[in-house]
């Protein structure tokens, strides 16, 4: 059988298919013990990651696109004390706390190769954390955006950095707070010898002078101008600095409201005139008719676009800048184009970093704090536009940003007349109704000095105040601290008190809250003449008029004057209305009128407030449910005999206010 | 040369030819490994030059023609095996054009030790795609055979012409795809 041809074959093909089956045995149990091995090192690699994750400082989850947790590291888990088997798994939103998820809900906003995306939350136990939100993506396949495969979150807790931030932007403040006193005495001191050498001194010496004197007269009035002019460079670097601190701390009380940009451009157009006067450079605005209106802090937005057009004429020798406005989509797009030197491109980026001034510092002598443009850059943002720079050398710079148009589209008419600075027609009768005056057209009554009450418990300022006042035809008294104030205001019942806000003993705005409640002294004016900016507190309190130091001599006796002279004439009037719906406007017209004391109560409490305030006029607002029977009852009530009674009617009624008496 | 090349190879012969054709080119070609062939394994790719040459010689085909068949057949197999690389609605220039990038990095993590041949591509030409074919082992018809089987298999009227630019010591092969309209 054995010699079979057949037989043979099948024989070899029997030992090859045996010999194949060994080789492959084999192989496998190589390759079993390969993959073993390979599974060994992975689950070392897996642990040894695993530690490194969770040793980290920081907090991570990973989520799938699905939105359930992948992973989870120890620091997160401790932090919010949760187990990794109920986390791991399970959705982000069921599993975390709720300022997590509310994080983790915007990685819609992320693009898959985009920036990851930065928000704080509140941590545990009264600390910040700083949640950064990233994709995770795979390698792109060219042409295409690489694919997400899941997010990354990483929570860092930043309460630490941020008290320290706080630090750094409180000793800034302080430090600038505390510059702005001594500055107040330097320039204002400067500026009366300054107006005392020219009105008095110089005339009598240049009459008799040899040219020798008459040089050094000369050269007096030179350097008290470098002084004076220095102290205004001073006191702007402080306030930018104090700006920037400001802005880092969130500290900045924003004032929006309903604003024009043509409104707002024509505002910077004027007052940046003396920027081009005797240069051969023109100023010129260029701004679309009708645009809409945006919502904004106008002082602030004012800052910006001054900010830009003085740059532009500081580095623009000839030609023009061109500041224009346009709308482009759901954007109004403001622009200042010059005609100066231009930007290089690899400086371009640096131009919104702080205390950054592109050129040579060493050969060009810096002209500003640098500050400018990333104030402006943060008054931007905070209204939700951008602002960036095109430029080339040699042919100009063109600074541009965007202002979100407000939602709605159709403004109210009386909406529209705030826009434009004119009242409302109700008011506008009211206000001849009441015969109201405006400071300058009264002149200060010659038979009888107005006396100012000076709080300060620097006697630098009180007597630099006491100067500008008894030059201004004022009579001076001075008191230290709060509880002098108080005191001396009893006693002299002065025209107006000027209050400085800290002060040992008694602060500024503790005197004024006492002042303003005590019937012997609530209707005497007061101002505040301070380094600290808190105006609101301030008007909340009942106070007249808010000045930071260092003042103009200028501004000073003119707000002064309104004060004083309406102390006389100025009748009290309690504003009725419910919620703030007309009263600011109205409280700033009657302001301005000089009708200086101003309450506002709701339809509930004006009785009460009627009662202890004994005003001169009431006006219910037509918010106020039940106007009529609120005018009945306070007809029949005793003591209101005298008081006049306005009652403002619904939208547009100028004929229907009327007097209720 | 992977041991799946051999062990398709005989397949085929086997269904194509006869079992005793397998013994016969087996025992002429006097193979080191006896012609003892796992998928898994690793064999010098002489051995399947000789085993070709044996078919060759045993039917009277001519060796290019073999292996042509044998590349068509290959494409099949692969198709069957691995269906995870066939996209729905994609074409056959999107597969070629994806063997050297996509294809061979799936290939070299399974057998690290792989010798694969390098596949360049140019389709900057509207229905055209060129392919060049760089090994250090003369399967050029092997190459134009798997493409054929690609085409063959995507259902598309696709002209190859193909130029031989090198032989010694590597093969380099220049497939110039047209689509027929």
């Amino acid at each position: 059988m054995a010699d079979d041809p057949q037989v043979a074959r099948l024989e070899r093909r029997l030992q090859r298919e045996r010999a194949a089956r060994k080789s492959a045995e084999r192989i496998a149990e190589e390759q079993t013990l390969q993959l073993y091995e390979t599974n060994r090192a992975l689950q070392q690699q897996g642990g040894y990651l695993r530690a490194v994750l969770d040793n980290m400082a920081d907090g991570l989850i990973v989520v799938d696109l699905d939105g359930a947790v992948t992973l989870v590291n120890r620091t997160l888990l401790r932090a919010y004390g949760l187990a990794q088997d109920k986390v791991v798994g399970s959705s982000y939103r069921d599993v975390l706390h709720r300022e997590l998820v509310a994080a983790i809900s915007q990685r819609d906003k992320l693009r898959a190769d985009g920036e990851p995306l930065e928000i704080e939350i509140a941590l545990p136990g009264d600390r910040v954390g700083l949640v950064t939100l990233g994709a995770i993506t795979s390698d792109s396949i060219a042409g295409e955006p690489p694919p997400v495969l899941g997010h990354l979150v990483i929570v860092r807790d930043v309460t630490t950095a941020k008290e320290i931030d706080r630090m750094k932007t409180d000793f800034i403040s302080n430090v600038s707070h505390e510059l702005r006193t001594p500055l107040t005495s330097i320039l204002g001191f400067t500026k009366i010898i300054k107006r005392t050498l020219d009105k008095k001194l110089f005339p009598l010496i240049s009459e008799s002078a040899d040219p020798k004197t008459k040089k050094a007269v000369g050269r007096v009035e030179g350097n008290l101008d470098i002084i004076i002019s220095e102290g205004d460079r001073l006191t702007t670097l402080i306030n930018e600095v104090l700006d920037v601190a400001k802005m880092e701390a969130g500290s900045v009380n924003w004032n929006m409201s309903e604003l024009s940009v043509a409104e707002i451009v024509e505002r910077v157009a004027a007052s940046t005139t003396s920027l081009f006067e005797g240069r051969p450079l023109e100023l010129r605005c260029d701004v679309e008719a009708e645009l809409p209106a945006i919502e904004g802090d106008r002082d602030r937005l004012i800052q910006v676009l001054i900010n830009l057009v003085s740059n532009a004429a500081k580095f623009t020798d000839q030609g023009e800048v061109v500041c224009s406005a346009r709308r482009e989509g759901e954007e109004i797009v403001v622009s200042v184009r010059d005609t100066g030197a231009g930007i290089a491109q690899d400086e371009l980026h640096q131009v919104f970093e702080k205390f950054k001034q592109v050129g040579d510092t060493l050969t060009d002598k810096p002209k500003g704090t640098g500050l400018g443009l990333p104030i402006s850059k943060q008054i931007v943002q905070h209204h939700g536009g951008r602002i960036w720079v095109e430029s080339e050398l040699g042919v100009g710079s063109t600074f541009i940003f965007t202002l979100p148009v407000m939602a709605q589209p159709e403004l109210e008419q009386a909406e529209g007349d705030r826009r434009h600075g004119r009242e409302s027609p109700d008011v506008v009768h009211l206000m001849q109704r009441l015969g109201g005056q405006s400071a300058d057209d009264e002149l200060l009554d010659e038979g009888r000095r107005k006396t100012v009450l000076v709080v300060d418990d620097e006697a630098n300022i009180r007597e630099y105040l006491k100067q500008e006042l008894e030059s201004g035809g004022y009579a001076v008294s001075e008191a230290r601290d709060g509880l002098e104030a108080i005191a001396l205001a009893k006693a002299l019942k002065p025209d107006l008190v000027i209050l400085d806000v800290m002060m040992p003993k008694m602060n500024g705005f503790d005197a004024a809250a006492v002042l303003k409640n005590d019937p012997q002294t609530s209707r005497i004016p007061i101002m505040i003449h301070s380094i600290v900016e808190d105006r609101e507190r301030g008007f909340r309190l009942g106070i007249d008029r808010y000045l930071t130091k260092p003042t103009e001599t200028a501004t000073l006796l003119s707000e002064v004057a309104t004060l004083t002279v309406h102390s006389d004439s100025g009748k009290t009037i309690l504003v009725v209305a419910e919620g703030e719906s007309v009263t600011p406007e109205l409280r700033r017209t009657l302001e301005r009128a000089g009708e200086h004391v101003i309450e506002t109560c709701s339809g509930e409490q004006c009785f009460e407030r009627a009662r202890a305030l004994r005003p001169d006029i009431i006006i219910i607002d037509a918010s106020v449910v039940g106007q009529h029977a609120i005018v009945k009852k306070l007809r029949a009530a005793k003591e209101m005999e005298d008081v006049s009674l306005f009652l403002l009617a619904e939208e547009n009624g100028a004929g229907d206010e009327r007097d209720a008496r | 040369m992977k041991g799946v090349v051999f062990t398709e190879f005989l397949e085929m012969v086997e269904d194509r030819f006869s079992p005793d054709m397998v013994d016969t080119i087996i025992e002429g070609a006097e193979l080191g490994s006896g012609g003892v062939y796992t998928t898994l394994g690793t064999y010098d790719y002489g051995e399947m030059v000789r085993l070709v040459t044996q078919l060759a010689e045993a039917t009277g085909a001519e060796v290019p023609a073999l292996l042509h068949a044998f590349g068509v057949h290959l494409f099949g197999r692969f198709t069957v095996a691995h269906p995870h690389f066939f996209k729905e609605g994609s074409t056959a220039f999107e597969f070629l054009a994806g063997v050297n990038d996509y294809i061979h990095v799936e290939v070299r993590k399974l057998y690290a030790d792989a010798e694969l041949p390098v596949f360049e591509h140019d389709d900057s030409k509207p229905d055209t795609l060129v392919m060049l074919y760089r090994s250090s082992r003369p399967f050029g018809d092997l190459a134009e055979g798997l493409i054929q089987g690609c085409i063959k298999h995507f259902g598309e009227h696709i002209d190859v012409q193909r130029e031989n630019l090198e032989s010694e010591p590597k093969t380099v092969v220049r497939f110039t795809l047209t689509k027929k309209n």
